[in-house]
């Protein structure tokens, strides 16, 4: 346990003592606020059409910002949190490979698991700042207007394991080199392919579409973002991420094999 | 305290070391000798627990690397060819690290930082980010690094590598002042390294231990020549001194070389190391009315007894 923490401090501190961090939540804050202000402003007009109209105005009462603003915005940052996360992860074995500082670690009495897991969670730790960050956001809808708490907290709730998932195929790819663009290139092929994954299933049959569709890693965050708590999709991230930390390890451990 | 017994490493095709079997005793430091790519590095990988080995076994302090290795970890420190520092931490929080993951308790981490930090005089650059130090410097905070739990066992990779002399010498004599309350093996490519710190040197090339023994002794067995070296003035034929003295019985070769400066001849006589007619040679020189200025005895050093090991075996492999 000392030991998770151990590692997960010093990967704080340089994550922060590089512009990475600084760099990608920035990034990720422009990003997400431009969406925010396109999904916003198009809500405001389609509202002021809608109300300038009394036949619709039944439509009026159904319109509500956590589907026409919340959602399409959680799904649009899920995006460039996909696009983001490998150059988060990239550098965190990586570097340690190029350095030399893996010789430190692997031959001190710190368990194969205590790395994994201390890196992972400092990793975590970054994209939770980005995720609190963009609060922001939601303070800006929740001044203007009133929005339903169960889409909110379950978007987040989203947002936070496909994070963990996406976090996982970083982590493991930044194993494999010394190499940190080969790292986050590797790490953008893995999530991007699963992301279209489930595109494939409108021209499969039967079983294989079904497997396509359950596969693809942004089609469980449909019901996040909706408000609902599904126990499949949470179960599909939560497998993900294990199975991506697992890979992690047996990766970890293979250098004494390898070279 | 390390027990080494037949060990071979093969990456894919490539032996990097096969059968390998040596022993270190408590409070020793064995000095690991051998040119580049002679397997060093990887044989200290293995006792560290950083790589697996193909066959074989090595035991430090009773326990074995590869079942036991969290213990073996856990007294051992190990210090490889390239410092493992982190650029982006500072000397003292990289060192508390280093001091947490080893496994020191958390009241102690301050103290041992501090001292290991004072035996290998960084002390003045404690708040320093290492990625702006010096290669020296962070020579010596890999060291510290090593020292930093106060292991037992200690495994130096070529620690004196990056260094200046003045440096250099701290180095080993800090070193030196580790025997006794710690077992040290640390490689080298430079000899004077190990006869300077080393109570038993272990010579390796391509992957084979070809000899073991304490410096001297390694010297004496493989010196069977010496060279006397004459200095004369006077000299008005080359060819009457050199047949002069390769008529003195135990001589097996006379090399003369003539100084035009000074008008000198130095002649190196080639001798068994079992030569006592020395003083058959000055009286030669002396009724000849040659002036003798020098003549001394050259004794083979580590240096030449190593290249000639190193050599012979290159030599049996041809055959």
């Amino acid at each position: 346990m000392r030991n998770i923490w151990s590692i997960f401090k010093k990967e704080i501190i340089s994550f922060f003592s590089s512009p990475i961090a600084y760099m990608l939540i920035t990034v990720y804050l422009v990003l997400a606020g431009y969406f925010f202000y396109l999904g916003f402003v198009r809500f405001a007009n389609y509202v002021n059409a809608v109300a300038s109209n009394p036949q619709y105005a039944q439509q009026l009462a159904q319109l509500s910002l956590a589907d026409h603003v919340l959602r399409p915005l959680s799904y649009n940052i899920c995006i460039v949190v996909l696009l983001l996360i490998p150059m988060l992860t990239m550098r965190l074995y990586s570097e340690e490979n190029k350095m030399g500082t893996m010789e430190l670690l692997l031959t001190s009495p710190i368990s194969y698991m205590e790395i994994v897991l201390g890196k992972f969670l400092a990793s975590l730790f970054v994209y939770a700042v980005m995720m609190v960050f963009s609060a922001v956001y939601l303070g800006i809808i929740m001044s203007y207007g009133k929005i339903e708490n169960g889409p909110v907290i379950t978007s987040y709730l989203g947002l936070f394991l496909v994070g963990m998932s996406f976090l996982s195929v970083g982590n493991f790819t930044s194993t494999l080199t010394k190499n940190q663009v080969v790292a986050a290139v590797l790490g953008f092929g893995i999530l991007l392919l699963f992301w279209v994954l489930g595109w494939g299933a409108a021209n499969a049959e039967g079983r294989i579409a079904g497997l396509l569709a359950s596969l693809s890693i942004t089609d469980h965050f449909d019901s996040f973002s909706k408000g609902v708590l599904a126990m499949k999709d949470v179960m599909y991230y939560l497998s993900f991420t294990f199975i991506g930390l697992f890979l992690t390890k047996i990766s970890l451990e293979s250098t004494k094999w390898r070279l | 305290m390390i027990e080494v017994c037949n060990l071979t490493k093969n990456y894919g095709d490539f032996t990097a070391i096969s059968n390998v079997s040596f022993s270190v005793k408590a409070g020793e430091i064995v000095g690991f000798l051998g040119p580049n790519a002679a397997g060093k590095t990887t044989t200290m990988r293995v006792i560290t627990g950083y790589l697996s080995p193909s066959a074989g076994c090595v035991k430090v302090d009773g326990y074995d690397v590869y079942e036991q290795g969290m213990q073996v970890k856990k007294i051992t420190g190990y210090l490889p060819e390239k410092p493992p520092v982190y650029p982006d931490l500072s000397v003292r929080s990289y060192l508390k690290f280093v001091a947490e993951i080893k496994g020191v308790a958390s009241r102690e981490i301050a103290k041992n930082v501090e001292s290991a930090m004072e035996k290998t005089a960084i002390s003045n650059v404690a708040y320093k980010l290492i990625g702006n130090l010096s290669k020296g410097y962070q020579q010596r905070v890999g060291l510290a690094q090593a020292l930093v739990h106060n292991p037992k066992v200690l495994i130096l990779d070529e620690p004196t590598v990056g260094l200046d002399p003045t440096q250099i010498i701290e180095v080993r004599n800090l070193i030196k002042s580790l025997k006794d309350s710690h077992t040290v093996v640390l490689s080298t490519h430079i000899l004077p390294e190990v006869s300077m710190t080393c109570s038993r040197v272990v010579i390796i090339n391509k992957g084979n231990i070809i000899a073991e023994d304490t410096p001297a002794n390694l010297t004496k067995k493989v010196a069977t020549d010496e060279t006397i070296e004459l200095l004369v003035s006077g000299v008005s034929d080359d060819r009457k001194l050199k047949e002069m003295l390769v008529d003195i019985s135990g001589v097996r070769s006379v090399d003369i070389s003539y100084n035009e400066e000074d008008k000198t001849h130095k002649a190196s006589i080639l001798v068994k190391s079992s030569f006592d007619n020395a003083p058959a040679v000055a009286q030669k020189i002396i009724a000849a009315n040659f002036k003798l200025h020098k003549m001394n005895t050259i004794e083979l050093s580590l240096e030449e007894a190593f290249l000639r090991l190193v050599n012979t075996m290159k030599g049996d492999e041809r055959k």
